[in-house]
């Protein structure tokens, strides 16, 4: 049967235990939801020594009252709870021997038997103790001064009251439970005892508590008058509806424990009497006392009026037919399953929300429950949390900002230190240069000054025809020239024209009996400014060949004149200026030698080289160039490097750079400097010079085999027709 | 102590949780944000630093293209190496250039140190292809700096000179082959004039005057008229001359006829000289 049950149970359900009190009957009922169903996973009943709001208080909050003996085979570990019910009576424990067993009380071992931390536990108040304000008197200040009224300084203090404001047969009405609950005290102790966490869903009078049933067990309650009769042990109470709404309450006097049916329908009849009601379309019985003989009875009795049990909805009874359970049986629990019922349907619209739990109670079963202090942590929480978080994103923004700006940054300082780097290898070239410059200048100073010597003496004997010399010698810092002349003054203006020129000695003599004059005249070498003439020779070239800025701009059209040879007309051809196409691939350069073959370092600074120019990045492959020339100057392949780079840029239109790669290479007589004259003569013609024209002519007539040759053959094709761009 | 105390302790615990967590977190994007704003200023005084560097590009670039155009100009070059060949057949490229042969003697002098090869060449030769030679030599673009050169008349009658020249052939990597070397053309002017050569000679200065003149050494006047003189060589052929026809090493300056004498104008030593033909009387 068990087996068969689990197998019925899909998924954990809401639990509820649904435990009252009246007299000296104390009962359990364990429901679960599951879906619309409701499963009474067990119930208990046992019946207390006395009652416990009419005996000693102290007894009855004695933990240690009604001890009994427990065996540890009553203590139920299946957590089915129902099956041990009819084994385990008051009178059996009772006659337990005492020695060599735990005392417990009835109600600790009933209450063992139910997985209480596994629900919520719903259960009833005792009604002695509940105060009814006037009916209506439902506002705040009126609920106070109820309380006021009813409750002294101590229990106001206590807080032992609570407060429910009922809708009663009267309209609302507000409720004051100022006495102790001995039922929670006891579930409390248990649980303190037992270490079991309990957690109270409610606590509500019988009255409210078994109307709300009655009408959630209808759904809806018939018009006319219908009775609701509950016959606990003690608390026996008829409820009468008109027309659904709950009208009048009568307590049931009846005095006997175990009243025959004839007794209760009297006693029934009398409150009815006396509550001047007319004959009731119904009369549901509940309680103790409430038994299919009772509604025969009374169906006996009264044609009109049908009885019948308080009936369970939606209630699953396992095993019903084997073990007898029905509605019957379950009657007295009638009250158990009320409660147990309510709070498994709270949310139900025939439930109310009142309770009589303490408020320390709710408040102690709130774990998350947060006050106005809480709640200013809270804040504070939220407003660090926001402050933090907002910070945090700001300078996370900031920091992505950065990291942007920082890339951007790395890359034009990256940019820059390779264009230094390039710059630092043309200032290094430059001071090569001027170095070389100064160190050609420093072995020319003070030399070579023959030539000017010899024209400044030939320019001033000129002035003086009739005079020669017979001997130029230098003498220390000084030149010595000794000679004739026919004419004695002749001898100052020679020395006058020559530079610091001095007589040393003149002498005549004869020659044919002609009178002439021979002199020695001392005099400085002339001084000659080496550096100037550098500079003007090179001035007067770069008339034709230097590059200034501007000449790598775009193509251009400019007329060029040229007179033909054999007309003599002049005739104005144009050329379209600009980037020849592509060097055919088998007309480039390539490596030469076994450098590569044997220098592994080199091989791959060369293929660094050649994947960047590939690339086409001009800072990459410059910087590429730069750092193998620098490794490997003397490298045969320098020159290759050269042409390459100067080649990119010629087709990128950096003329002037481009020349500037290439001029090493024109002054180098190497494999490679047929095809550097014939890029040179490609950016002759990209820079709009009229000097391509001659620098085609000399390859095709030096290299005209030479790939260099064939492709300056189709470079001036390609002239001819214009095809620059 | 009560659920709400309680947690209101536990969210203050977890305030001052997330306080610490938070200011941990901010710290460190603080910190982290301060690493990068500092690198980043770093890397912009970097940037500023290289971009004044880079920014003469142009100017450097312009300087560079400049040395480069020098080089590759007619700037004056140093020789890759040098050896007493590569100087010999520099000087025989140089002659080659000047389209004249000049014979002289070639030695390496002991001078030479570690920049340069001092040689000395000596010969004869006229005086302005020694001029030329020596403006080859200096202007031309390998750097020869000619250390000494004395020059002494060879012959009167003519230009020719004894030279010495003493010059120093300098050299030094990364220079150029000397057969990278090739003519340049040498815009130095020099005043050509032969001064060796003297004006004044005892001797008959240059005998390539037409044989065919009449030479006064060999002739006798033997009449005059208004304004002919007539002459016979001593082969008996007669001459005739008027004023200003030329003789060897002159001309007829004068007839003068009252005195019954020629006057002639020659220079054969240099220097004009008056030689008079007297008539002879006795013929």
């Amino acid at each position: 049967m068990i087996k068969n049950w689990n197998e019925v149970m899909k998924k954990q359900p809401k639990e509820a235990f649904g435990i009252y009190q009246d007299a000296n009957i104390l009962r359990i009922v364990h429901l679960r939801k599951d879906g619309t169903e409701i499963y009474l996973m067990g119930s208990d009943s046992i019946e207390l020594e006395n009652d416990w709001y009419k005996s000693d208080q102290a007894k009855a909050n004695s933990a240690n009252a009604e001890f009994i003996p427990l065996d540890s085979s009553f203590m139920d570990a299946d957590g089915f709870d129902v099956a041990e019910l009819e084994e385990v009576g008051p009178s059996e424990m009772g006659d337990l021997p005492a020695q060599g067993r735990l005392e417990v009380s009835q109600s600790t071992l009933m209450l063992s038997r139910f997985p209480l931390s596994e629900g919520v536990i719903a259960l009833n108040i005792h009604d002695q103790h509940i105060l009814k304000d006037v009916p209506g008197k439902v506002k705040r200040g009126d609920l106070s001064r109820f309380r006021k009224q009813n409750l002294n300084v101590a229990q106001r203090k206590a807080a032992a009251w609570h407060s429910c404001v009922v809708e009663a047969e009267d309209g609302p009405q507000h409720w004051l439970h100022t006495g102790p609950n001995l039922l929670l005290d006891t579930l409390i102790s248990y649980g303190q005892e037992s270490s079991t966490k309990l957690y109270f869903q409610h606590a509500d009078a019988n009255d409210v508590v078994l109307t709300e049933y009655y009408r959630y067990s209808l759904g809806e309650v018939p018009d006319g008058i219908n009775l609701f009769v509950y016959l606990g042990a003690e608390y026996r109470k008829l409820f009468i509806f008109q027309d659904g709404k709950w009208i009048q309450t009568h307590p049931v006097h009846i005095t006997q424990e175990y009243p025959d049916p004839e007794i209760i329908y009297s006693k029934l009849a009398l409150a009815l009497d006396s509550a001047q009601i007319r004959e009731p379309e119904t009369i549901v019985l509940a309680g103790d006392l409430a038994s299919n003989q009772l509604v025969d009875y009374m169906n006996s009795q009264s044609m009109s009026t049908k009885s019948s049990l308080l009936h369970f909805p939606d209630l699953v009874i396992p095993s019903a037919s084997e073990d007898g359970y029905n509605e019957q049986v379950l009657e007295p629990y009638s009250l158990a399953l009320a409660l147990a019922y309510k709070a498994l349907n709270s949310e139900d619209e025939h439930f109310s929300r009142c309770t009589f739990l303490p408020n320390k109670i709710v408040d102690s079963q709130k774990e998350l429950r947060v006050v106005w202090h809480g709640f200013i942590v809270l804040s504070l929480i939220f407003i660090l949390v926001f402050y933090t978080t907002f910070n945090y994103l700001r300078f996370k923004q900031e920091i992505r900002e950065e990291s942007s700006k920082g890339q951007n940054l790395t890359f034009t300082l990256n940019k820059l230190r390779a264009e230094n780097a390039v710059l630092e290898n043309l200032a290094a070239e430059i001071e090569e240069y001027r170095n070389t410059t100064r160190a050609v200048s420093d072995m020319l100073k003070g030399k070579n000054r023959w030539t000017e010597l010899f024209h400044i003496i030939n320019t001033t004997f000129n002035t003086h025809r009739d005079s020669w010399i017979s001997n130029l010698k230098q003498s220390g810092e000084k030149m010595n020239i000794s000679g004739t002349t026919s004419r004695r003054e002749n001898v100052s203006r020679l020395a006058e024209g020559l530079p610091g020129g001095k007589i040393n000695s003149v002498s005549r003599s004869e020659i044919r009996e002609q009178s002439v004059y021979n002199f020695e005249i001392e005099f400085n070498l002339p001084e000659v400014d080496w550096d100037e003439i550098i500079s003007n020779d090179f001035s007067e070239q770069s008339g034709e060949t230097s590059t200034v800025p501007g000449s790598g701009s775009t193509p251009k059209y400019r007329p060029v004149s040229s007179r033909s040879p054999k007309n003599g007309q002049n005739k104005v051809k144009v050329y379209h200026y600009g980037i020849l196409p592509n060097i055919e691939h088998d007309f480039t350069p390539g490596p030469i030698g076994d450098e590569l073959i044997n220098d592994e370092d080199m091989k791959a600074e060369y293929l660094r080289f050649v994947e960047s120019i590939g690339k086409g990045n001009m800072l990459e492959y410059r910087l590429a160039a730069h750092l193998f020339l620098q490794k490997y100057p003397h490298s045969q392949l320098a020159s290759l490097i050269r042409w390459w780079v100067a080649y990119r840029l010629y087709l990128d239109r950096e003329l002037v750079a481009a020349r500037n790669s290439l001029r090493p290479n024109l002054v180098k007589t190497d494999y490679y400097l047929p095809y550097s004259k014939l890029l040179d003569a490609r950016i002759s013609f990209a820079s709009a010079e009229s000097s391509f024209k001659q620098k085609y002519e000399e390859l095709s007539r030096q290299y005209s085999s030479s790939p260099a040759g064939r492709q300056a053959a189709i470079d001036l094709q390609n002239i001819e027709a214009g095809n620059a761009r | 102590m009560t659920n709400t105390s309680r947690n209101t302790l536990v969210l203050s615990s977890l305030l001052v949780v997330s306080g610490l967590i938070g200011f941990l977190m901010l710290r460190s994007a603080k910190l982290d944000l301060d690493e990068k704003k500092s690198a980043n200023k770093e890397i912009s005084k970097e940037i500023a630093n290289f971009s004044k560097l880079v920014s003469n590009r142009n100017e450097l670039e312009s300087e560079h293209a400049k040395y480069q155009a020098m080089a590759g100009s007619n700037a004056k070059v140093l020789f890759n190496s040098d050896t007493s060949i590569i100087t010999y057949d520099y000087l025989l490229k140089v002659l080659k250039w000047l389209g004249r042969d000049i014979e002289y003697d070639f030695g390496m002098s002991d001078k030479s140190e570690g920049n340069y090869n001092e040689y000395v060449i000596s010969g004869l030769c006229h005086y302005m292809d020694l001029v030329r030679f020596t403006r080859q030599i200096e202007y031309q673009r390998p750097l020869l700096t000619i250390e000494d050169i004395s020059i002494s008349s060879e012959s009167a009658r003519s230009d020719t000179v004894n030279f010495s020249m003493m010059f120093r052939t300098h050299f030094k990597e990364p220079g150029l082959s000397p057969d990278e070397i090739g003519y340049r053309s040498i815009q130095k002017p020099v005043q050509a004039f032969d001064l060796f050569r003297a004006r004044y000679t005892e001797e008959i200065q240059g005998y390539d005057e037409d044989p065919r003149l009449v030479n006064l050494d060999d002739n006798t006047l033997i009449a005059i008229s208004e304004k002919r003189a007539f002459l016979r060589d001593n082969r008996g052929i007669i001459r005739i001359l008027k004023e200003g026809d030329r003789v060897l090493w002159g001309r007829l300056y004068k007839i003068d006829s009252r005195e019954q004498m020629a006057v002639f104008k020659i220079n054969k030593y240099g220097f004009e000289e008056n030689q008079i033909l007297q008539l002879n009387k006795e013929d």
